[in-house]
């Protein structure tokens, strides 16, 4: 064996940055690969690479991923986790699964499910993509007409794509999973939109968290009008709601994630100067758009789920009659969810949940994104465990508040 | 592609914010590294042989980053979800950056290499985890056969930097596993804090933890024609926030059948660090 040459090359930066990105993955796509016998296929986690436990099963034609943190002794008994969405990437390495798995005394000696969207490996045709690009510039530019994403949900022979999950195929998969992994899937932790996946489950599921839950069965009307109205009370005093730009107001929704504390400390900022960085950076992460202008697929899974999971959704062209003026806050929301109307919908109930005493019930006091009253109005009771004015919706910590709660 | 895998993964990449590295010539032909600003390439090494009529080629990258690279847009959305979830710890930084090598056999696709870092701070002291991870794909052959034969990927203090880090403080993997699985999960803490490390599929690798150097890393040895997935996290005590540099090595096999492709694994290839 001889070796033929060994070179350190130069490191040369091209100007034509992105160019060179596009053609070198372009070749890639457009490149046919002939089919060989020896091309292995991708297993579904290997399809887009996992950070966490991965396995699959499939129903109907769908795959699903999940990752099973098994407890240490080997039990059936297995609590589902949903950290909510849609629109997450929950095996994605990010969330830290068995963190979270280990991080309450009620959650161990039993095993955590976390089960990811099927957006995360959903494939796109070239019309989605056009349709997500266009839709991305419009959100930037409020006031254009957005595209209809009707190609996004349907293929050639007008079957439904799914992006999120609908309440049969959630059901299916889990009891699909249970199966699989000899496992009893006997509770849940439901993380905002979480409840509406322990509403797909339709059983009993005594001794479940609720987690600063979104509110099953209520109008989106009122949801993104309760939203709107909580981010209107951290203004800064002084600060006219009607006079925001939209491009401010969607930041500031954006920023309503975080909690009241740090919102306060970086909404001056965002007012101030409703042009600069920071503002522009807010005001794409809460439409999803990365690249120039395109918006994540994450996006559909959000309308596919969230429009169907609200009786009211596709009256959703405008505020309510008894509403107040539309300022540029409601103005954000009604822009995102406008699209509903291409969102082929559902037969059947919207999903319903009914929580019994045994549910540990936690709000935070003041949510933007959950607003305890819609939760406490949904929920029919008062939660079991408030939590301050400055919890974050998205922090998930602090679990154990519900152990020795519940009971069974 | 760079910029949908990792909207994917929920992160949202400004095109603004991201940069194009090629670099020129080489055995392995051109090599494309598509990264946010702040993490780029220091040094490639690129090294192929023939033997028995079959060509090999291996190629490493050495990234480094700078305090603060471009990070993407928070995962926000306008969902109803929760977020990241760390006890005690605190995310400083992290970068992904994919590479694309041209394999030296006709393909229909380029072999490709996304390389990621995350960097955490106790929120009570100085102490850091520095997480990496990787993967690996091989270009698809467009005829015979062709096999990852090994794939490692190593992290230490970025030269000028070591002073930084005063003590290495642990590693996970903790030990060399051929029998991991893929449900692995391993956890690193420092003091209160910890955070868990999704190393996933570790069969068949070796760690290259070195307390002396404050390094870690993991080798992969073996042959397969499927994607490989690398993951180690390093607990660190410092003085100031560290600066870590990344090294990848891949080596593919090419040949008309999977048995004769890995020919005499012991002859060849710079595998020392030169580049970081």
């Amino acid at each position: 064996v001889r070796r033929r040459f060994v070179v350190r090359a130069a490191v040369v930066v091209t100007a034509a940055a992105l160019t060179a990105a596009c053609s070198s993955s372009g070749a890639e796509d457009a490149a046919p690969s002939a089919p060989t016998t020896t091309e292995p296929q991708p297993t579904p986690c290997e399809h887009l690479p996992v950070r966490e436990g991965c396995a699959s099963v499939t129903v109907g034609d769908q795959v699903i991923r999940y990752d099973l943190v098994r407890a240490t002794l080997a039990t059936a008994a297995t609590t589902l986790i949903d950290l909510g969405g849609p629109g997450i990437s929950v095996l994605s390495g990010d969330y830290r699964l068995a963190t979270i798995a280990g991080s309450s005394e009620m959650l161990e000696a039993r095993n955590s499910l976390f089960i990811e969207e099927p957006w995360v490996t959903a494939e796109l045709t070239d019309g989605c993509r056009q349709r997500l690009d266009e839709l991305g510039a419009a959100f930037l530019a409020p006031g254009t007409g957005a595209p209809e994403l009707d190609e996004c949900f349907f293929d050639d022979d007008g079957e439904l794509l799914h992006y999120g999950f609908t309440a049969e195929m959630f059901a299916a998969a889990v009891a699909e999973i249970e199966r699989v992994e000899k496992i009893d899937v006997s509770r849940v932790v439901a993380a905002s939109f979480g409840s509406v996946r322990a509403a797909y489950l339709g059983r009993p599921l005594p001794g479940s968290v609720l987690w600063k839950p979104f509110p099953v069965g209520l109008d989106l009307a009122d949801i993104l009008a309760a939203r709107a109205a909580m981010i209107r009370t951290w203004l800064p005093p002084g600060t006219d709601p009607a006079q925001l730009t939209d491009r401010t107001a969607a930041a500031l929704v954006a920023l309503g994630y975080s909690g009241r504390a740090e919102f306060e400390r970086r909404a001056p900022e965002v007012l101030a100067n409703g042009e600069g960085e920071e503002t522009r950076r807010l005001d794409r992460s809460v439409w999803s758009i990365y690249g120039d202008h395109t918006v994540s697929p994450a996006y559909l899974a959000y309308l596919e789920e969230v429009c169907n999971a609200v009786p009211d959704a596709r009256l959703s062209g405008g505020p309510r009659p008894d509403a107040p003026p539309a300022d540029a806050l409601d103005r954000v929301f009604l822009a995102a969810h406008r699209a509903c109307d291409s969102v082929p919908e559902r037969s059947g109930r919207a999903p319903s949940l009914t929580i019994d005493p045994s549910w540990c019930f936690v709000a935070s006091e003041h949510d933007p994104v959950a607003p305890i009253n819609l939760a406490v109005l949904a929920f029919g009771r008062p939660p079991t465990a408030t939590l301050g004015p400055d919890e974050p919706h998205i922090d998930t910590g602090g679990l154990s508040v519900c152990s020795g709660v519940t009971t069974s | 592609m760079f910029l949908d895998d990792m909207a994917r993964l929920g992160r949202l990449y400004d095109t603004a914010d991201l940069g194009v590295t090629s670099v020129s010539g080489g055995p392995a032909g051109a090599v494309t590294v598509v990264s946010p600003s702040g993490y780029a390439p220091v040094d490639v090494e690129t090294a192929s042989l023939s033997e028995n009529g079959a060509d090999r080629s291996g190629f490493g990258v050495a990234m480094v980053a700078d305090s603060a690279p471009a990070a993407p847009q928070s995962r926000v959305g306008l969902g109803f979800g929760a977020g990241v979830n760390a006890v005690g710890m605190n995310y400083k930084s992290g970068a992904c950056a994919t590479q694309f090598f041209t394999p030296q056999y006709a393909a229909g696709s380029d072999h490709r290499l996304t390389t990621c870092w995350e960097k955490w701070k106790s929120s009570s002291d100085a102490r850091y985890i520095y997480n990496r991870w990787a993967w690996f794909t091989r270009a698809n052959p467009a005829g015979g056969y062709a096999g990852t034969l090994d794939f490692t990927i190593r992290s230490r203090p970025w030269a000028g930097h070591e002073g930084k880090v005063t003590a290495f403080l642990g590693h996970t993997p903790a030990f060399p596993n051929n029998d991991c699985g893929a449900q692995a999960n391993a956890s690193l803490s420092v003091g209160p804090g910890s955070l868990s490390i999704p190393v996933h599929r570790c069969a068949s690798t070796s760690i290259l933890e070195n307390a002396n150097t404050k390094s870690g890393g993991m080798d992969w040895n073996g042959q397969t024609a499927g994607q490989l997935f690398l993951d180690f996290g390093i607990a660190i005590n410092t003085n100031a926030e560290p600066v870590y540099a990344d090294y990848s090595w891949m080596e593919v096999c090419k040949s008309l059948v999977a048995a004769t492709c890995p020919g005499n694994p012991s002859q060849y290839l710079i595998r020392k660090d030169s580049g970081y």
